[in-house]
Formats: structure tokens, C-alpha cells, sequence
């Protein structure tokens, strides 16, 4: 099943605020017409009562009363009905007369009435509603007389229905009051209902775009504090997390850009004594030749060490290059395929260890520094780490923005362990745990992956399904600054 | 807790389905049962106060009802001519009006046997006649009980026995209506 949508803050506001306002009116429209309509009635009724034993104190009997006695003081009694003009019934000694000549009993007086009054000697009333549901009031007035010091029962009672319908059209104008009267006031509690929900949404709307802007990087972004409220509180709450935040995020950058300057200062130091020391060591690699047996093999041990700290020296420098956002594209037109084959030239690998597969006339826009130490690197790899025969193959395809420049590199060795994948271009990250010392720096990849990223591609390493290590290079065609 | 939400939810439209069920309630006029508003009217008769008081048995034979009997303002009838009258039946303006004796005539030569006794051991009086009473209806006894009780002794309504041909009943009060 699903369920109902969450309605917003501002609706709910809005019926929380409507809801009370109708509760609190209805109850006091209730109280109030009730009270009234009671009055009302009430007063009515008393009227009606009193009067009746009024007029009937007031009449003279001879007993046994006649009919036509009886008859007369009827109509005597039905010319003074208060408050309304009413119809009077008069019972004796099983003789029934009423105003009416035609219908000496009434429709409306209840048995239950007329046997109240007739065996009590104290005056009753009903509230009744005829066939057609109009109200009537009927009362019931027996006579008594005065004997021996006691009240005696005449045997004479009398009734008097009076029509309540006076007291219903007025019961009803309050009602409709008491409607007309609630939308206005709905209508009114509205205002302060927006005016509320106002008040609340506007900080929370606030504070979410503040929550935004510190997600987006912004790390200065504070919310004005307004009032004491919760509201408030939370906004307080909010700006002390985006400080300790960004101060937290200012640390360690500061941390990470004192380190990086440490290498690069590390590596420029060495480089000025590391020049001095590999001239002395070609002349002196010129001169072992002179040099008992011994003696040479270690002169030219430290001269291929030497040689080794200047390139990982070189490629210490070209990563905090890197890592200062300091390295710059030098872009230039090329033809792909002659610079993948003036690469593969320089290094000597223009023999049948390496097999192309190079488009003809394809021209991109990049690095060709870059891209030269970028084939480099990934061919010397799979040499180094694979084996013969490495697959180049360059094509272009389409991609979202403009054409893309595709380079697999393949090798015909036993490929990357899984577990190595992932971190395969890691900085000084060995794949093979063993062999501590190797060929490279242990930075190759890792400054590979960096000159990528500069032209705006990205490099993906691979199994091939038949054995053999695969990295695919995908970048733009037309590199941008 | 949405359990918890869901009897919240429930409780509050109970809440106000009720306020609604009370305010419709509530609304017109309603219809009420019989309420007692205050005494009876009590009206003049002429010459009622002092007035022996002959009680008849009305055209619906359901209750009893009084009719004055007066010979002038300064005399009061004595028990035994009252209980007389009364055993005579309605007459004049009472038997036009319809009502009814429930006790058996008696014959002229017996209207002697009519007497009214005062009792020895308390306050009550005694009604001779000259029939069976062991018989006689409630209504019948009621109309000696009450005719003798209510003016025989002024200002008092005594209990009053009746003795008839065949047996003595206990004194009773007087009672007007059968229920």
C-alpha cells in the first residue's frame, strides 16, 4: 500500500492552526446556544405554567361542575394564552371539553401527562413534538380546593398545549448565527496560521541552503541568528559544526601541503649534489676500464645508482609538481601515430617487441611531452612487468563531448593479481612483495595517471581474458587547458 | 511508532467525531418527559371551607370526586346525617353531572341503622351500615372512608372503620384515586 505523501510544514501549520480555531469556536458556539436555547425555553415554559395556574386560581367553581360550566370556563381560560395563544382542554369526572368544540382531547398531551396531573395535586409540563415534528409545549394544571384545612383534589384538571414554534424559528436564527458567525472567523485564524508557519519555514529553508553551500565546499558559510528560540539554538548549533569544520579541513590541508613541500624541497636539495655526483661518475665509468676488476664492478654499481636516484629524484619533483597544481600543458598538434612511433624509437623498442596498431592521420591536441613520458611509462610497464609481445593499439571514438582518443597497451605476461588491482597506481606501491628493489621509481604509474588526468582522461588497468595485463588510456582528442 | 502514530491519529478523529456527534446533538428541541413545575391551582368553592364533603364516583368510574354539600355558611352537618346523604346517591347538579354511587342503596325503613360511632381505643371513627361489607368494592369503601374521615371532625382527616352486617373492616385512610 502506498503511503500518503508527507504534507509540508506549512500546510500542516495551517491545518493545526484551522483545526483549534473550529474547536474552540464550535465549543463556544455549543455552550452559548445551548445556555440560550435553555433560557429561552425556560422561560417559556414558566411563563406558560404560571400563567395557566394563574387564570384557573382566578375562575369560580360550583361543584359538581356542569359541563356547560366547565365548557365556558375552557374558553374563558383559551382567550389569555401567555406567551403564545394556546388551546386549553378541561377533563371532569370523564367529561372532556376543550376550546375546540369539535375535538374535546388533544393529539399532543401523553397519557403519561394526563396521568402525572390527575393522581398529584403539582403542576406538570412535557416538551413534545407533533406528527410533523413541530415542537409543542403541553401542561397539565389540576384544581384543587381548600377543605378542613387540606388541599382536596376537585377532580377538575386542565391542559394547555401551546406551539413552540416561535421558540424554534428563534433556536434556529442562532444556529445559522453560529455558523455565518464560525467561517469568518476560520477565515481569520488563517492569517495568524501563515504568519507562524512563516516564522518556522523561513529559518529551515535557511538552513538548508546553508547545508547546501557546506556541502558544496563552502566551509565560510554561517547562518544569521535570529531570536532565542529552538530555531535559533539549532542555527547556533549549525555555525559552531561549520567552524570546527572548517577548521578541522584548514589542519589538515595545511598538514598535507607542509609534507608535499618537504618532498619537493627534499628533492631539489638533492638534485644540485646528485648532477655533481653522476658527471664524476661518467668519467669516472670512462675510466674503469683502466681500473683492476674489482674496483670497476663497484664504480660501476654506484655509477647505475647514481643514475637511479637521479630519476627517482626527477619523478619526486614531477609529482610535487603535480601535486602544487603546478604542472602546465604545453598543448601542440600531433599526429598520433608519429609520436607513439617517435616514442617507441627513443627508447629503442622499435623491434618486434612491440607490435602497433596506429590509425593513420589522426591528429589530437595535447602534451607531447606528456604524452611521451605517458606511452613511455606504460609500455616500459608492461615490459618490465609482463613480457613480449606488448599490443599498442590507437583509435578514436565517440564520446559525450567530442571525439575520445583510445590507447590500449597490452602485454603477453600473467597479468595483475586481483588483489593488487586497485591500488596498482598507488605511489611507491610494489606488486610484487618479494622483489623490493625494482627497475622504476615506483612512482611511474602513479605520475602516468597524474599527466592523464591533466589532458582530462582516464587510465584503467585490466586483465586481458587470455592472460596478460591491459591499460586502456581514454582521453579527450582536443585537450583543453 | 508508527503503531503509536496510527493510535494517536485514531484517538483524535474519536475526539472529534464526538465534538461533532455532541454539537449535532444538541441542536432544535428536544422532546422531554413529564417535569413537575410547581403546585396545583387552588381555587374557591363556594362555601368549600366549612362544607361537608360527599364523595361520588365520577362518570369514568376510576376515582372518586368531591361535592360540597353546605345548609348555610354557620352550620356544619353532623356525621351521621352526612353519612345518610351520601348512602341516598347523587342528586340534583351531582347526578347531572353524571356521577355514580358504588354502594348499595338502603331502604328508608333501615336509614336508623346509618350511624357514626366515635372509637374508644384511639382517635378513629366507626361507620355502621346496614349491609355486607366484606364485598364491597375498593371504591365503595373508599367513598365511606373518605366522606366520614375528611368532615366528620373538623380540620382532621380521622381513619375511619366500617362496620357492616356480617363483619367489622380495620380503620383505613382515605384514597380518591385507585392507583
Amino acid at each position: 500500500m502506498r503511503r500518503i505523501a508527507p504534507l509540508g510544514l506549512r500546510t500542516r501549520l495551517i491545518a493545526a492552526f484551522l483545526l483549534v480555531a473550529a474547536i474552540s469556536a464550535g465549543t463556544t458556539a455549543a455552550l452559548t446556544y445551548q445556555q440560550a436555547r435553555n433560557a429561552i425555553l425556560k422561560q417559556t415554559q414558566d411563563t406558560a405554567v404560571s400563567t395557566l395556574r394563574d387564570q384557573i386560581e382566578q375562575q369560580e367553581f360550583r361543584l359538581p361542575l356542569e359541563q356547560q360550566e366547565l365548557q365556558r370556563i375552557v374558553i374563558e381560560l383559551g382567550k389569555r394564552g401567555k406567551p403564545h395563544p394556546w388551546i386549553v382542554f378541561g377533563e371532569y369526572a370523564g367529561t372532556r371539553v376543550s376550546t375546540n368544540p369539535g375535538t374535546p382531547t388533544s393529539t399532543v398531551i401523553t397519557d403519561s401527562l394526563r396521568d402525572k396531573v390527575r393522581n398529584n395535586q403539582y403542576a406538570v409540563f412535557q416538551r413534545v413534538e407533533d406528527q410533523r415534528g413541530n415542537p409543542w409545549l403541553t401542561i397539565g394544571v389540576p384544581a384543587v380546593f381548600e377543605h378542613n384545612g387540606y388541599p382536596e383534589p376537585t377532580g377538575v384538571v386542565f391542559y394547555a398545549s401551546v406551539p413552540l414554534s416561535t421558540e424554534k424559528q428563534t433556536v434556529e436564527a442562532m444556529v445559522e448565527a453560529a455558523q455565518q458567525g464560525a467561517v469568518p472567523g476560520l477565515a481569520i485564524a488563517i492569517v495568524p496560521a501563515l504568519l507562524a508557519a512563516r516564522s518556522v519555514l523561513r529559518p529551515v529553508r535557511d538552513m538548508r541552503r546553508a547545508a547546501q553551500k557546506l556541502g558544496r565546499g563552502r566551509l565560510d558559510t554561517r547562518i544569521e541568528v535570529r531570536g532565542a528560540d529552538e530555531l535559533a539554538g539549532l542555527a547556533r548549533t549549525f555555525n559552531e559544526t561549520a567552524r570546527a569544520l572548517e577548521q578541522s579541513v584548514h589542519e589538515l590541508q595545511e598538514a598535507e601541503v607542509r609534507a608535499r613541500r618537504f618532498a619537493s624541497d627534499v628533492s631539489h636539495e638533492l638534485r644540485t649534489p646528485l648532477a655533481g655526483m653522476l658527471a664524476v661518475t661518467e668519467v669516472l665509468d670512462e675510466d674503469a676500464a683502466r681500473l683492476d676488476s674489482d674496483t670497476a664492478k663497484a664504480l660501476r654499481l654506484v655509477s647505475a645508482e647514481t643514475g637511479k636516484l637521479a630519476v627517482l629524484v626527477e619523478d619526486l619533483m614531477e609529482i610535487s609538481r603535480f601535486d602544487a597544481r603546478a604542472a602546465e600543458l604545453n598543448l601542440d598538434d600531433v599526429d598520433i601515430a608519429e609520436a607513439v612511433r617517435k616514442t617507441l624509437e627513443r627508447r629503442h623498442w622499435d623491434d618486434d617487441r612491440v607490435v602497433t596498431e596506429l590509425p593513420d592521420a589522426v591528429r589530437a591536441r595535447l602534451d607531447p611531452r606528456r604524452f611521451d613520458v605517458v606511452l613511455a611509462n606504460l609500455v616500459g610497464n608492461a615490459l618490465r612487468h609482463g613480457g613480449a609481445p606488448v599490443r599498442v593499439t590507437v583509435r578514436t571514438a565517440p564520446g559525450e563531448d567530442g571525439e575520445r582518443l583510445l590507447i590500449d597497451v597490452a602485454d603477453s605476461g600473467p597479468g595483475i593479481a586481483p588483489e593488487v588491482l586497485p591500488h596498482i597506481f598507488d605511489r611507491f606501491f610494489k606488486a610484487d612483495a618479494a622483489r623490493t628493489r625494482s627497475a622504476g621509481s615506483g612512482l611511474g604509474l602513479a605520475i602516468t595517471l597524474e599527466n592523464v588526468r591533466l589532458h582530462g582522461g582516464t587510465l584503467r588497468a585490466g586483465n586481458l581474458p587470455g592472460g596478460g595485463a591491459l591499460f586502456t588510456l581514454d582521453m579527450p582528442l582536443e585537450a583543453r587547458v | 511508532m508508527t503503531g503509536r502514530r496510527t493510535r494517536a491519529r485514531a484517538a483524535a478523529a474519536t475526539a472529534v467525531m464526538t465534538g461533532c456527534a455532541l454539537l449535532l446533538a444538541g441542536c432544535g428541541i428536544k422532546r422531554t418527559g413529564v417535569i413537575e413545575s410547581g403546585h396545583a391551582a387552588a381555587v374557591k368553592v363556594p362555601g368549600g371551607k366549612n362544607a361537608a364533603v360527599l364523595y361520588f364516583v365520577s362518570k369514568d368510574g376510576d376515582r372518586l370526586v368531591p361535592v360540597p354539600f353546605s345548609i348555610g355558611a354557620d352550620y356544619t352537618l353532623a356525621p351521621t346525617p352526612l353519612l345518610r346523604l351520601l348512602l341516598n346517591g347523587p342528586i340534583g347538579p351531582a347526578s347531572a353531572a353524571g356521577l355514580t354511587t358504588a354502594l348499595p342503596k338502603v331502604p328508608d325503613a333501615k336509614t336508623d341503622t346509618v350511624t357514626v360511632s366515635k372509637n374508644s381505643q384511639d382517635k378513629g371513627l366507626t361507620a355502621n351500615v346496614p349491609f355486607a361489607v366484606a364485598d364491597l368494592s375498593p371504591m365503595a369503601l373508599n367513598q365511606l372512608v373518605c366522606t366520614v374521615g375528611a368532615s366528620a371532625v373538623p380540620d382532621t382527616r380521622s381513619p375511619v372503620a366500617v362496620h357492616g352486617t356480617d363483619t367489622t373492616l380495620p380503620a383505613a385512610d382515605c384514597r380518591t384515586s385507585q392507583r
